[in-house]
C-alpha cells in the first residue's frame, strides 16, 4: 500500500515564480496498476520522482507500506524501480554488463542473480543485443533493456514515467505487454501516460492531476470506455486548466 | 565496503572505456615528456642549421692580443692554459666572431679617426658625469645623445658591426678602450659575452707581462689555490637540488589526474542522463560518492606514477641526446630513492583524497562537464599557488605553516627530501592536518548527493529565483554561504583596517572590528531573515554567564601553555612591535578602561558575532558539527594574521565553540573572549616589571582547573533548550 499523505511540492519557475507541483496531494493507492494522466506541467514527473526518493516533499509524507521516504530511503529503493524518458543507460556497457552492474547492488546471492538477469534476459528476449555496446541500440531495444535493468531487483513498486514516449507503434506495444506481464500479487505499478488507450489496456485505478491537484481518483471504467473515456478526463482537464495546451 | 567496490568497480570500467579518459590520463602522460623532448630536439637541430651570421665587431688600434682574443673567443685566463676538455673553451668555437679591421683607404681612414673622436668624447663625458654623481662604475650609463647617435650610425652604416672597440690614449700608465655595443643588435647579447672574456683575458694578460717586467712572481697574483668538491652522495645532491620541485609536482600532477573523472563522474553522469537511474539503484548515496571518489583517487595517484615514469624516462633520454645538458636521467630520478618517493606518496595520499573530494564535489555542482570546467579551473590555480611556497628557496615548516592545507605538507615534503634527517614531527603534523582536512570535506561532500539541489541543479538554477528560498524559512545560513560572508569580511577586515589608522589608534583598531565583522554579521541576518537564535546570537541564561566567567582563567591558561608550543616571533617582528605602539598609544589616551575596551571588549563581542555567530551556525548545517568547530576556529584564528599566534588562537578558537555550542548562544563565549583578552593585556602589564610571567606554573595550576571545570561540565546535564541541528529544516530549491 501507497500512502500520499498531504504531499506538497514547490519549485521556482523563471516564468511563474513559485509553482506548486504537487499541492495537498492525500491517496492510499492498493497494488495492482495506477494509470497516471494529466497535463504538461500538472505535477506527474514531480510526484514520480517524489515517490521514487529523488526529490523530497516540502510537507507531507510518502509511505510505502512501513517504509518512509524521507526516514528510509535506501530501504524503499530496494523495492523499488524506476524508469522514466530522463533515464538513460550507460552508453558504454552492453546490456549484460549493466545487468551485472545492477545486480551487484541487490541484497541477494550470487546464484540468485544470475537467476535473475536469465530471467529478465529471456522476458525482454535481450538475447541478440546482450553484448553490443549500449551506444549502438535502437530506442526500442534500449527501452527493452532499461525495463529489464527495472525489474532486476523484481521490485514491489514499479515507477513508469511515460515510458512509450518515443516509440514506434511496435515497440509501445511490446512494452505495455512487457508492463501487463509485470504485474504480480503485491506490486504497486505506477505510469504516467498520455495515451488513454494504454490507461484501458492497464489500469486498474486512474489518477488525475491537474495542477498538482487531484481531480479524480477511481477506477478509469467510471469514467466510460474508448472515446468516452478521453472525454471524460478532458472534461476534469478542461475547467481546471483553461489555459492548458 | 561491497557497494562502495561495486561502484568503483562500474565508475572505474566505464572510465577505462573512454577514449578521451584513457588519453588525458594514460596516454598523454607517458608520450608529453617524450613528444615534448623530440619537439625540443628538433628545434635545436633545426636552430643549428640555421644559424645566424657571427657578429661583426670593429677594432680600432686595438692590441693583437686582445683582437686575436675576440676573433677566436678566448676565454681562459692566460696564466692557466684551456683545457680542450673544458666546457668553457669547447664553446668559444660557437660564440667566434667577424672582427674588422678598417683599412688604410682615405674613407676609412677618415671613419677612423672620427670614431676615434666620438670614443673620446664619449668616455671624457661620461668619467665627468661619474665624477659628478660620485660613482665608481658608469660604464652601464647611457652616453651624451649627440655622440651616441653618430657613433651608432658609423657602426651600423660604415661597418655593419654589432660593437666597436676603440683604443684612446693611454692616462697615467692606464690603457684605455671604449667598447660600445649597439644594443639593439640580435645578436647583442653573444657579443657582449665574446667581448667580456676577451677583454677580462686582455687584461690578465697585460697584469702578467706588468708583473713579470717587475720580477714579480706570478702566484703573487693568486695567492690561493682553491678546489672545490661535493662530498655528499649523489642521491642526497640529486634530493637536495629537486626538494622544492618534487612535491609540487606531485600535487599538481595528481590533480591533473583527477581532473577529468571529477568532470565525468557526476557532472558527466548528469549530462548523460545516467545520474537519475544511478540515484535509484538500492545503494546508500554516500556509498555512491565513495565510491566515485575512489575512482578519482586512484586516476590521480595513477597519473602521479605514469607522470613520474614518463619523466623519469624523459630525463634520461635527454641526457643522451643532449650531450652536456645536464640531464640528470633516469639516474637522477632514481637517486632520489624509492623510499623517499614512497614516503611522498604517504605524505601526500590524505592531500590527494581531499583534493579529490573537491573537485567531485564541484565538478558535482554543474550542470554539464563544460561548466565543470570553469568550477575546477580557480581550484587549480589555487593549488598551485599555495603550492608553489616551496619553490621559495628559503621557505621552512613552521607549526603554524603545517596546519595550512595544501603548503604545510608540500614544505614538510620539501624539508623531508633536503635535509638529512627527515623532519618527523612537521610531518607528522601536515600531514594529521591534511588527515583532519580530508575527513571534514569527505564528510561534507558525500552527503551531497543527498540534497536535491545537487542532484537536480536545473531545480535551482532557473534566473535570480535561486536566491529566494521556497517552503520553509531555514534558521540559518548555509555552509558556503557563512563561509562567503566570512571571507568578504576578512578581506574588508584587512583592506579597511589600515586606512582608518589616520582617526586615531582606537579607530584603527575598533573601526574594522565594528564595520567589517559586526555590522555584515547583523546586516546579513536582517537580509537573510535569520531568527536571532538561529545564528546563536539570542539571549541565554544567567546560569551560563556564571559558568562563562568561571571559565576566563582557563581559556587564558590554554593559549598561554599552547602558544609555548610554537616559535616566538622574532625580537624584531615588525607585527609585534606595531601592537606594542598601539597598546601603548592607546592607553596614553585614555588610560587602562579605553585600552581594555578597544583590545577586550570590542573584540570580544565583534569576532564572536561573525565566527561563533553567523559562521559557526552556517557551517554547521553544511559540514555537522565537529567540521564546523574544527573550520570556524580555523578562519578565526587565521582572521589575527599572525603565525605565531595560530595555535593559541585555534585552540581558544575550538573552546568558544564548544561553548557556543553547549549553550545555544555567543554570549558566554563573548564573556570568555573579553576576560581572556583583559587578563592577557593586565598580565602582559605586569609582566614588564617581573621580567616574564611564571608560565609553566600558571599552566600547570590552570591546566588541572581545566580539566576539573570541563569535567563538572561535561557531567552536569545538558540544557533543555533545543539546539537547532544542522539540516533540520529542509532547504528548498
Amino acid at each position: 500500500m501507497l500512502i500520499l499523505d498531504h504531499v506538497c511540492k514547490s519549485f521556482y519557475d523563471p516564468g511563474r515564480g513559485e509553482v506548486k507541483a504537487v499541492d495537498d496531494l492525500h491517496v492510499q493507492i492498493a497494488p495492482g496498476v495506477l494509470a497516471l494522466v494529466g497535463a504538461n506541467g500538472a505535477g506527474k514527473s514531480t510526484l514520480l520522482r517524489l515517490i521514487a526518493t529523488l526529490l523530497t516533499p516540502d510537507s507531507g509524507s510518502i509511505r510505502l507500506d512501513d517504509l518512509d521516504t524521507r526516514r528510509d530511503p535506501d530501504a524503499l529503493r530496494a523495492r523499488l524501480g524506476y524508469l522514466s524518458t530522463t533515464t538513460r543507460l550507460y552508453p558504454r556497457f552492453t546490456p549484460h554488463e549493466l545487468l551485472r552492474h545492477v545486480a551487484g547492488f541487490l541484497p541477494v546471492d550470487a546464484a540468485t542473480k544470475r537467476e535473475r538477469i536469465a530471467a529478465v534476459v529471456a522476458q525482454f528476449n535481450l538475447g541478440d543485443i546482450l553484448d553490443q555496446r549500449i551506444q549502438g541500440l535502437s530506442t526500442g531495444q534500449l527501452q527493452r533493456a532499461n525495463l529489464a535493468r527495472t525489474l532486476l531487483a523484481d521490485p514491489d513498486l514499479l515507477v513508469l514515467d511515460e515510458p512509450t514516449t518515443g516509440l514506434d507503434l511496435v515497440a509501445a506495444d511490446q512494452l505495455v505487454a512487457a508492463v501487463r506481464a509485470a504485474r504480480r500479487p503485491g506490486r504497486l505499478i505506477l505510469m504516467a501516460t498520455h495515451v488513454m488507450r494504454e490507461v484501458e489496456l492497464l489500469a486498474d485505478q486512474l489518477l488525475v492531476l491537474a495542477r498538482g491537484r487531484a481531480v479524480f481518483y477511481g477506477p478509469p471504467a467510471t469514467l466510460g470506455s474508448g472515446e468516452h473515456l478521453t472525454a471524460g478526463v478532458l472534461r476534469l482537464l478542461t475547467p481546471a486548466e483553461p489555459s492548458a495546451p | 565496503m561491497k557497494p562502495i567496490w561495486a561502484v568503483f568497480c562500474k565508475d572505474g570500467t566505464e572510465l577505462l572505456r573512454d577514449r578521451r579518459t584513457l588519453f588525458v590520463n594514460v596516454v598523454l602522460p607517458v608520450l608529453l615528456y617524450p613528444m615534448m623532448l623530440l619537439f625540443l630536439i628538433q628545434v635545436y637541430q633545426l636552430t643549428q642549421a640555421h644559424r645566424p651570421p657571427p657578429p661583426r665587431v670593429v677594432m680600432i688600434d686595438i692590441d693583437a692580443v686582445l683582437v686575436e682574443a675576440v676573433r677566436s673567443g678566448q676565454t681562459t685566463t692566460p696564466e692557466k692554459p684551456a683545457d680542450t676538455s673544458d666546457k668553457t673553451a669547447s664553446k668559444a668555437g660557437d660564440t667566434q666572431v667577424v672582427v674588422v679591421t678598417p683599412t688604410a683607404s682615405p674613407a676609412a681612414s677618415e671613419a677612423v679617426a672620427q670614431a676615434h673622436g666620438l670614443g673620446e668624447a664619449i668616455a671624457a663625458a661620461m668619467a665627468a658625469r661619474a665624477t659628478a654623481d660620485g660613482a665608481e662604475s658608469p660604464t652601464s650609463e647611457r652616453s651624451p645623445a649627440p655622440e651616441r647617435a653618430a657613433l651608432l650610425q658609423l657602426v651600423r652604416q660604415e661597418w655593419s658591426a654589432a660593437a666597436i672597440v676603440v683604443r684612446l690614449p693611454e692616462k697615467d700608465g692606464q690603457a684605455r678602450i671604449l667598447i660600445a655595443f649597439d644594443d639593439a643588435d640580435p645578436q647583442f647579447e653573444r657579443t657582449v659575452a665574446v667581448i667580456d672574456a676577451a677583454v677580462e683575458y686582455w687584461r690578465q694578460d697585460l697584469i702578467e707581462q706588468r708583473l713579470q717586467a717587475h720580477q714579480v712572481p706570478l702566484t703573487a697574483l693568486h695567492p690561493a689555490e682553491i678546489t672545490r668538491v661535493g662530498l655528499a652522495p649523489k642521491a642526497q645532491a640529486t634530493r637536495m637540488r629537486l626538494a622544492g620541485i618534487i612535491p609540487i609536482l606531485l600535487v599538481i600532477m595528481a590533480l591533473s589526474g583527477a581532473f577529468y573523472p571529477a568532470l565525468d563522474l557526476i557532472a558527466g553522469e548528469r549530462e548523460r542522463g545516467t545520474l537519475e537511474t544511478l540515484l535509484t539503484w538500492p545503494v546508500r548515496r554516500r556509498d555512491i560518492f565513495l565510491g566515485k571518489l575512489l575512482v578519482t583517487v586512484c586516476a590521480g595517484l595513477l597519473a602521479v606514477i605514469l607522470n613520474l615514469l614518463s619523466l623519469g624516462f624523459t630525463m634520461g633520454l635527454a641526457g643522451n641526446q643532449l650531450a652536456g645538458s645536464g640531464g640528470g636521467g633516469m639516474d637522477g630520478l632514481l637517486a632520489v630513492g624509492a623510499g623517499t618517493l614512497a614516503l611522498s606518496f604517504l605524505a601526500l595520499l590524505p592531500l590527494v583524497v581531499t583534493l579529490s573530494a573537491i573537485s567531485l564535489a564541484l565538478a558535482g555542482f554543474a550542470a554539464s562537464s563544460k561548466e565543470a570546467q570553469n568550477y575546477l579551473s580557480p581550484l587549480f590555480l589555487v593549488v598551485m599557488l599555495a603550492a608553489a611556497v616551496a619553490l621559495v628557496p628559503d621557505a621552512r615548516p613552521t607549526f603554524a605553516l603545517d596546519l595550512i592545507p595544501i603548503t604545510g605538507p608540500v614544505l614538510a615534503l620539501k624539508e623531508a627530501l633536503r635535509a638529512s634527517e627527515i623532519p618527523w614531527l612537521h610531518l607528522l603534523l601536515s600531514t594529521a592536518g591534511s588527515i583532519a582536512l580530508a575527513a571534514v570535506v569527505v564528510a561534507w561532500s558525500v552527503r551531497l548527493l543527498d540534497q536535491e539541489s545537487f542532484c537536480y541543479p536545473g531545480l535551482v538554477r532557473a534566473g535570480w529565483g535561486r536566491w529566494r528560498r521556497w517552503g520553509a524559512q531555514p534558521s540559518a545560513p548555509g555552509g558556503l554561504e557563512a563561509l562567503g560572508l566570512f571571507a568578504a569580511c576578512a578581506a574588508a577586515f584587512m583592506l579597511i583596517g589600515p586606512s582608518l589608522a589616520r582617526f586615531g589608534v582606537v579607530a584603527q583598531i575598533a573601526g574594522p572590528l565594528i564595520l567589517c565583522l559586526a555590522l555584515p554579521v547583523l546586516l546579513h541576518a536582517w537580509a537573510g531573515r535569520y531568527p536571532a537564535a538561529g545564528l546563536h546570537l539570542g539571549g541565554t541564561r544567567g546560569e551560563s554567564l556564571l559558568r562563562a566567567t568561571l571559565m576566563i582563567p582557563c581559556a587564558l591558561a590554554l593559549s598561554l601553555a599552547l602558544s609555548t608550543l610554537q616559535p616566538a616571533p622574532p625580537p624584531d617582528d615588525a607585527q609585534t612591535h606595531e601592537l606594542m605602539r598601539i597598546l601603548t598609544s592607546v592607553q596614553d589616551l585614555g588610560g587602562l578602561p579605553l585600552l581594555l575596551l578597544v583590545i577586550a571588549v570590542a573584540p570580544g563581542i565583534c569576532e564572536e558575532m561573525l565566527c561563533r555567530g553567523t559562521l559557526l551556525a552556517g557551517l554547521r548545517r553544511g559540514l555537522g558539527t565537529t567540521g564546523a568547530v574544527l573550520v570556524s576556529s580555523f578562519c578565526f584564528a587565521a582572521l589575527h594574521l599572525s603565525p605565531y599566534r595560530f595555535v593559541p588562537q585555534f585552540s581558544l578558537g575550538i573552546f568558544l565553540a564548544l561553548l557556543t555550542l553547549r549553550s545555544g548562544s555567543i554570549w558566554p563565549a563573548v564573556l570568555v573572549h573579553i576576560g581572556h583578552n583583559g587578563l592577557a593585556v593586565l598580565l602582559s602589564g605586569e609582566g614588564d616589571d617581573s621580567e616574564g610571567l611564571p608560565i609553566q606554573t600558571l599552566t600547570a595550576v590552570t591546566l588541572a582547573v581545566v580539566a576539573a571545570i570541563g569535567l563538572f561540565i561535561l557531567a552536569r546535564p545538558r540544557p533543555s533548550v533545543a539546539l537547532h541541528a544542522p539540516g533540520h529544516i529542509p532547504r528548498l530549491p
